[in-house]
């Protein structure tokens, strides 16, 4: 049970000679219950991987199997769901809870507006304050957690998410990375993205694509051993990290490098008192 | 200078006003920051900069002519360019340098004056010999770019940004960082609205808002020594500044200013 | 992924005729429609047909391009050909029989005639749009409207209208493209069922894009509105179209001589 890609590869204007190389080689595990953050800056490839993982494009180099079978956008839906940059845009109900129901109502399966009410709880918006507004009445992290309950409501074991902070302001951000994370308990997650700190210190496994080839993949622990590495890749992990990392290769002592900044900071002074 | 004074906006049927009281000033080569969450009041205070939009009560001056009188109206837009958070819907032209154009052909520029500040412009964001460049072409950190060139070829004194890195990635928002310091530095007075207090780290002044109301003004530094305050306004400090705070508070001696990991650690092993 | 979006039909490539002046091509086009309506027998249609040869070889247009429009127009010449020369039971000598319908020789002569007539119009016509930027073409309008401004028509408001609509063709493709993709993966079908059910099938994808396109012009007008954009009056323009020497020249020759062709041939 997992969604796996092998050597995945993908051309845009294949054939006329002007390809663009977007994708190559790249690997990629995510079971249930799995956050992958796929790290990369705008035109890596990144947006193109989610595409090809849902089943919206098809590879022209390797594969994409979802619990066994390759994804089409037919046999995909149901298995995989995608939330796409700033897709608030995309709203077109009267009412929140319509907008919700629309994914559940294309599948057929279930009460739409049960499965919606559901996927608003989901997101911390309370269905019976929400459900009736007209979605172009919510504020901006309102209607981004609306927007992913509309992903949620398709109920898929697999959810992808493409920069889904972007553009909010900090209490919008707290409010999508929370649900984003809940969302752990119920499917595995990929969260693409270009500001990849917000989201390491939940992630199980990272990816991180430059020009369309991977740079890094592996574990959270992995990545710190290999930070030099992955940021000679043009990326860089948050300063609160790196502060911890760059102590450790001097010598200091830090068991467990924290992302949460006063942790780091009783880290880095515990190290030092070693020191001395 | 910009002279806000005592300003109030209410929008109509609205709980309680956009801005209660607010004055801001901003001179030629000064660089001042504005922070708060969404629905603070900034795109509103931003608005009344170059006469989007007239106060309800109190003034909003542009080197002395009041943003009120109609007379006056060109001459303070012309001075106070303005810049939008999506650069894609700020593009007027079909190509870079006919885009750039669009303010100074407003203003009757004639020809060969016009050619000089649509390339100067264009070189002054970093995008020379783009002229022929399609908007749809661009990335959008050289949209944002091309977006302030349009701004600057109507040689304004005052350029005032409305969150425009929010649209951004890494890359694209240290490009305008970059552009804007290099104004600041040749004279012009800006005014940056972000959500990103790191972003605003290097300018002269910050000021945050919060319910239509400012309620913090003075150095970046001085809030970032701050964290419980910050977080009150809604305003995320950058993590290495709690860190460092985390320092201080233990009696040991780190810079406020420093937010880059090499220094902290240089500072704590040295 | 940005993939460079052709719209309109210009063709990109550097010759005489893509250099001249929007105005002085939109002048030539009248002179050669009038011209060709003004010839009346088949040595004349052959001058214009040689006129209109010349000018795809300047103008390096691919044959194949500049051809493409009689393509779309066959149903319609195939028709101006039946119509002149079929013959329902005529009493004069015809061609061909075949039952009471019959293949009439003098039709079908007139029948040619304007066929090949609208073949050059056509052609000819098609090559202002093949050898010139939209955003030329809607300057060129603007300067050869701009008399009627006299009687109050916004001449300069309707060119910025055009401009603008060219200018987020690109964007509100791409716009449509993504939110058709994104509905498709909530399960949206737009290929099922009859015709209705189908048009039925686009409303969440136009509803938003509308939504959006009102955003847009919001922000496009404040971007205007704070660039100091307050009609056409006292406009000046970066890329004013010019007429040179070299068009006022190419301008007077070739209407004299089409006119000429038309009146004597």
């Amino acid at each position: 049970m997992a969604l796996i890609a092998r050597g995945l590869g993908y051309i845009y204007g294949q054939g006329t000679g002007f390809g663009i190389d977007a994708l190559r080689g790249v690997d990629v595990d995510l079971s249930p219950g799995e956050l992958l953050v796929i790290a990369g800056a705008t035109g890596s490839g990144k947006s193109t991987l989610l595409r090809l993982l849902a089943g919206l494009l098809r590879p022209l180099a390797g594969s994409v199997t979802v619990d066994g079978a390759a994804p089409d956008a037919r046999s995909a839906r149901g298995r995989v769901a995608i939330v796409f940059q700033n897709p608030e845009s995309q709203f077109f109900a009267e009412t929140v809870l319509a907008d919700v129901a629309f994914g559940p109502r294309n599948l057929g399966a279930g009460d739409p507006d049960v499965v919606a009410a559901g996927a608003l709880a989901a997101v911390g918006l309370d269905p019976d304050t929400f459900g009736g507004r007209s979605p172009l009445t919510l504020s901006g992290g309102e209607a981004r957690r609306a927007a992913i309950a509309g992903a949620l409501a398709m109920r898929a074991p697999y959810l992808l998410l493409d920069e889904p902070t972007a553009g909010l302001d900090s209490r919008g951000r707290r409010d999508v990375i929370a649900a984003i994370t809940a969302e752990r308990a119920r499917a595995g997650v990929a969260v693409v993205t270009h500001d990849p700190d917000e989201f390491l210190g939940h992630a199980d496994h990272v990816l991180a694509l430059r020009e369309g080839a991977p740079v890094f993949g592996g574990s959270v622990a992995a990545l710190f051993d290999a930070f030099r590495e992955y940021e000679s890749s043009g990326l860089r992990l948050p300063e609160v990290v790196r502060a911890q990392l760059l102590a450790r290769e001097r010598g200091a002592r830090i068991p467990a490098i924290g992302f949460e900044p006063r942790e780091a900071a009783r880290a880095l002074m515990a190290a030092r008192g070693d020191r001395r | 200078m910009i002279d806000a004074r005592d300003v109030m906006v209410v929008y109509p049927g609205a709980e309680r006003p956009a801005l209660d009281g607010v004055s801001l000033t901003l001179s030629p080569g000064e660089s001042v920051a504005l922070l708060g969450a969404n629905g603070s009041g900034k795109s509103t205070l931003a608005r009344l900069c170059n006469a989007l939009l007239l106060p309800s009560a109190g003034t909003v001056s542009v080197d002395g002519m009041d943003t009120r009188d109609t007379e006056a109206l060109w001459d303070v837009r012309s001075r106070v360019g303005f810049v939008q958070q999506n650069p894609e819907n700020q593009i007027v032209g079909t190509v870079a340098e006919e885009d750039v154009a669009f303010g100074p052909e407003n203003l009757g520029v004639p020809a060969g004056e016009l050619r000089r500040r649509v390339d100067d412009a264009l070189e002054a964001v970093g995008l020379a010999g783009m002229q022929r460049r399609e908007p749809h072409l661009l990335s959008d950190g050289q949209k944002q770019r091309l977006a302030i060139a349009g701004a600057l070829a109507m040689r304004p004194a005052y350029l005032v940004l409305d969150e425009p890195t929010a649209m951004l990635d890494g890359t694209g928002r240290a490009e305008v960082a970059a552009v804007l310091k290099t104004l600041r530095d040749e004279g012009v007075g800006i005014l940056h609205i972000t959500h990103h207090l790191a972003e605003a780290a290097n300018a002269d002044r910050l000021l945050v808002l919060s319910e239509g109301r400012i309620v913090y003004e003075g150095s970046p530094l001085g809030l970032m020594g701050e964290p419980e305050r910050a977080a009150r306004y809604g305003v995320d400090l950058p993590h290495m500044a709690v860190l460092t705070a985390e320092f201080r508070a233990r009696g040991i001696d780190v810079p406020a200013r420093i937010l880059d990991a090499e220094s902290v650690v240089e500072a704590l092993w040295r | 992924m940005r993939v460079p979006v052709a719209f309109g039909q210009y063709v990109p490539v550097e010759s005489p005729i893509h250099a001249l002046d929007a105005k002085t091509k939109m002048g030539l086009v009248a002179a050669f429609t009038a011209g060709v309506f003004m010839v009346d027998g088949f040595t004349g249609l052959a001058v214009m047909a040689l006129v209109v040869v010349a000018a795809v070889v300047v103008s390096r247009v691919p044959w194949r391009i500049a051809v493409r429009g009689v393509r779309a127009l066959s149903f319609i010449l195939a028709f101006t050909l039946l119509a002149h020369g079929l013959r329902w039971n005529p009493a004069t000598v015809t061609l061909v029989r075949l039952g009471p319908l019959a293949v009439d020789g003098p039709g079908l002569v007139t029948g040619v005639f304007f066929a090949a007539r609208i073949m050059l119009l056509v052609v000819g016509t098609s090559l202002l749009t093949l050898t010139t930027t939209p955003v030329q073409l809607t300057d060129g309008l603007e300067r050869v409207m701009r008399p009627l401004e006299v009687v109050r028509f916004p001449a300069g408001e309707v060119a910025m209208m055009l401009t603008i609509a060219l200018r987020f063709i690109p964007t509100t493709a791409a716009e449509a493209e993504k939110i058709v993709i994104a509905q498709t993966a909530r399960g949206a079908r737009f290929d099922e069922g009859g015709p209705i059910r189908r048009a039925r099938a686009f409303v969440p994808v136009l509803v938003p894009l509308f939504i959006n396109l009102f955003r847009r012009a919001e922000d496009l007008a404040l971007a205007m509105e704070s660039r100091c954009y307050r009609g056409g009056r006292g406009r000046t323009r970066l890329n004013a179209s010019v007429m040179r020497p070299a068009d006022w020249m190419t301008l007077t020759l070739a209407t004299a001589f089409m006119i000429a062709v038309g009146v004597a041939l």
